[in-house]
């Protein structure tokens, strides 16, 4: 296993238990950049809960614990996500995430996303408003909302709202990006849009995305970990030799 | 049971219809010379509830914002428990402890009179009140904060910018009837005007003064048996008591939540 | 920016900490000032305990017939409401929503925001009419207080009947349907008992209700120094009414103290039957909470 130093996400040792029951334990990872590492695992598997903890979103929910270590990179710099001294709110800021089911604020589309540019970034007014037509661009929305960017954020198909989410995120140009099954819940074009975006997105971005899709996973993976009842369970690269039966036989005993 | 208040409602009616209309609604109330003004128990009221939802309203928010994230869990808990707790507090030993406490304080502190005053008064409506608006507005909190908090906090937002901007500015409906039902509760309350305001009837110059609430009015009134129009006079309270209560239960189904009450 | 965060977040820490300060302190400052009191002395003066309780001898300087006042203005005003509230509570929840129900669920609303001295007007007025009327002798008393306060915590049997019933389960209803029941004998039968911790919730809180409202009673016949009733027309003294005399026109340090005294009784009362209320609620809930 790599080092480390040049990882994006580092994930040592991690167990995460809500109120003792562990649902993630003693796995160790690293996400290099320039890979798309998608984890993949039966539904209830902590595949969530793993993605969770490198933002720390976990300590939203009681009776949580985590142990062990996550350090991610950011700025040139190694920051040790649960060490006393770091600051969540940078930590989560820096490092984006979009959920599975489309969870847009209850304001208006244009508001979902520059609220967060100004509260977490404080960029404001045109800067802002530039960015808010780029990332929408980005994610293919921006001819399909440009004339109601005042209607509240909750008129949008499942599909537009989950794009809006990804546009949200990436309005904050944050230097991970965490993806928790993002086209679970949405229409063939989201998906596409969404998968497209992701796959131009990777060189530069470092990402880790659950996927619950076989055909998704193919697609975008050059890595990918499998997580079976909360441990790590096995492991496939894109560039390892027999990457299409290892792929197969892999997904085989996940799915 | 809707005959029990048409019944209040028609008791009150042919009483107040007669040329004595104009007599009650006058600024004086001097029962020995035959001045029955009330209007200064109304603006006394209204004073009263008005202030008292002031100084409540924002503790109150404070309070929830507590709750919903600016405080440690744990504490956070404990306050909603304790301010439940709160309404089960009889209103007669808010004002018990207020005339040992509060007045003599208020005296003491202002140097202004008995210490019986608007102020006093208004500091235990404020206290009565608090868990009313605090519960209402804790119920509407309960609806926005989860909707908001995973999103928010994944954007690295700080709970207080979560409140502040998104479960603040949408929870409009549920200010509003925190607010109405904390209003409804203030004007109705009888005991602490009472006890603590020092019922004199006037319309109040300062808040050291001492004013008169209608409920206590009514209490007042009732208890020295006086001349018939004095009768009148509570009568007319009463009716205007249940009218503003009839307003404050219309705008809360307008509003259309009608629960939240004291519970 | 920064600072204003800040501001509010000690803005936020000093709401929370204002009642719980102010509460504390004012049942710490009850408890100093009535701790001494309290005791069967506080309660019969120096009158025997089993003698004051069956009434064999009059209880001059003990909070006693104040008690019973209260007890007895509670048990009446149950007695209104219970009955009254359940049928109304049964009817809102069980029965199909018509214009009636429509117009008999806002009249309990308005009920429930009516204050409380309005409920005493009415039982005055109530009085006088009689007076002018059928029974010229008509007086206020403990049956009129008991009514007016059963008018008082009418609306939270109500509710609290509404909720319970609403809050089941509905394969309750369609087992009874299921096992050819009628619908008032699935009522009766299914729906009635299982509800009857949330029920049992309301009567407690409105208990707690009536004995702690001083308005009502005020106006329908509370007096100071009446001692036990003698019937039920007669006049009485009641815990909130007795705190609320002292507090304006004690006469010795020593009935001040019993003033204090009482005070904690009634504290005690309230919010014993606000614990039992909330406890019963929480059983409720537990016990019909899928998963």
């Amino acid at each position: 296993m790599e080092t480390g130093m040049n990882a994006a996400i580092s994930i040592r040792d991690l167990t995460v238990s809500f109120q003792g029951k562990p649902a993630v334990s003693e796995v160790s990872f690293d996400v290099m950049p320039g890979e798309l590492t998608v984890v993949v695992g039966r539904s209830g598997s902590g595949k969530s809960t793993l993605l969770r903890a490198v933002n720390r979103l976990n300590e939203c929910f009681e009776g949580c614990e985590t142990d062990g270590r996550v350090a991610v990179r950011l700025a040139g710099k190694t920051l040790d996500a649960y060490a006393p001294g770091t600051d969540p709110e940078r930590l989560r800021s820096r490092v984006g995430m979009v959920f599975q089911t489309p969870n847009v604020l209850p304001i208006s589309i244009e508001r979902n996303l520059l609220l967060p540019q100004k509260l977490v970034r404080g960029v404001d007014g045109a800067g802002a408003r530039d960015i808010m037509e780029r990332v929408l661009d980005d994610v293919g929305l921006l001819d399909e909302v440009k004339d109601r960017l005042r209607q509240p954020a909750a008129t949008l198909s499942g599909g537009q709202q989950q794009r809006l989410c990804l546009a949200r995120t990436m309005a904050l140009e944050p230097e991970i990006l965490l993806l928790d099954e993002p086209t679970a819940s949405v229409d063939y074009r989201s998906s596409e849009h969404i998968e497209r975006l992701l796959l131009r997105l990777a060189p530069t971005l470092p990402m880790l995305v659950v996927s619950h899709s076989l055909g998704q996973t193919r697609a975008l993976a050059d890595r990918v970990i499998l997580i079976r009842e909360g441990s790590l369970a096995g492991e496939w690269r894109r560039t390892s030799p027999d990457a299409d039966t290892a792929f197969d036989e892999l997904l085989s005993s996940a799915f | 049971m809707l005959a029990i208040l048409l019944f209040l409602l028609w008791f009150s009616l042919p009483l107040c219809n007669a040329d004595a209309l104009s007599k009650l609604l006058a600024w004086d109330w001097r029962p020995f010379q035959g001045q029955f003004g009330i209007l200064p128990m109304v603006a006394g009221s209204l004073l009263l509830s008005f202030s008292a939802l002031l100084l409540a309203f924002p503790v109150s928010v404070g309070i929830c914002c507590f709750a919903h994230g600016m405080g440690p869990a744990g504490p956070a808990a404990l306050l909603m428990r304790f301010v439940k707790l709160m309404t089960s507090v009889p209103t007669v030993i808010y004002g018990f402890v207020g005339v040992f406490v509060l007045v003599p304080l208020m005296r003491e502190v202002f140097r202004s009179g008995s210490g019986f005053s608007w102020l006093a008064a208004m500091i235990g409506l404020a206290i009565l009140v608090l868990p009313t608006i605090v519960l209402m507005l804790h119920s509407q909190f309960m609806i926005v904060e989860p909707q908001v908090k995973l999103t928010a906090t994944a954007l690295g937002m700080t709970p207080a910018q979560r409140l502040l901007h998104l479960v603040v500015p949408n929870s409009g409906r549920g200010f509003a009837t925190a607010l109405v039902l904390g209003f409804g509760r203030a004007l109705g309350d009888t005991m602490i005007p009472l006890m603590l305001a020092g019922n004199a009837p006037q319309v109040p110059g300062s808040v050291f003064d001492s004013i008169r609430a209608m409920t206590a009015h009514i209490a007042l009134v009732v208890a020295t048996d006086s001349q018939s129009l004095a009768y009148l006079s509570l009568f007319a309270c009463g009716l205007i008591l249940f009218l503003s209560s009839t307003l404050v239960n219309l705008g809360l189904q307008w509003l259309g939540r009608p629960d939240g009450r004291k519970e | 920016m920064k600072a204003g965060y800040r501001l509010f977040t000690s803005f936020c820490w000093v709401s929370a900490l204002l009642p719980v300060a102010g509460v504390c302190g004012l049942i710490a400052f009850l408890l100093r000032q009535g701790w001494d009191v309290l005791g069967l002395k506080l309660f019969f003066g120096d009158t025997p305990p089993l003698d004051a309780i069956f009434g064999f001898a009059p209880v001059w300087d003990g909070i006693w017939p104040a008690c019973f006042g209260t007890l007895a203005v509670i048990a009446l005003a149950g007695l209104t409401a219970i009955p009254l509230g359940l049928f109304c509570g049964i009817h809102l929840s069980e029965f199909p929503r018509s214009r009636f129900t429509g117009l008999l669920d806002f009249c309990v609303n308005l009920l429930a925001g009516m204050p409380s001295i309005l409920m005493g007007l009415f039982g005055f007025a109530l009085i006088l009419f009689l007076r002018h009327t059928l029974m010229p002798n008509a007086s206020t008393g403990l049956l009129l207080s008991g009514f007016c306060m059963g008018l008082l915590i009418l609306p939270y049997m109500v509710k609290a009947t509404q909720s319970s019933l609403a809050g089941l389960p509905d394969d309750l209803r369609l087992m009874g349907a299921g096992l050819g029941f009628s619908k008032s004998q699935a009522i009766r039968h299914i729906l009635l008992p299982s509800a009857g911790r949330g029920i049992m919730g309301g009567v407690v809180l409105s208990i707690g209700r009536a004995a702690e409202d001083t308005a009502v009673i005020m106006l329908t016949g509370v007096v100071a120094n009446a001692g036990l009733p003698r019937g039920l027309f007669d006049n009485y003294e009641a815990l909130p009414f007795f705190i609320y005399t002292m507090a304006a026109e004690y006469q010795s340090p020593e009935e001040l103290q019993r003033g204090f005294g009482a005070a904690l009784v009634l504290l005690a009362l309230t919010t014993g039957l606000f614990l039992a209320a909330h406890g019963l609620h929480n059983a409720m809930e537990k016990r019909w909470k899928r998963g």
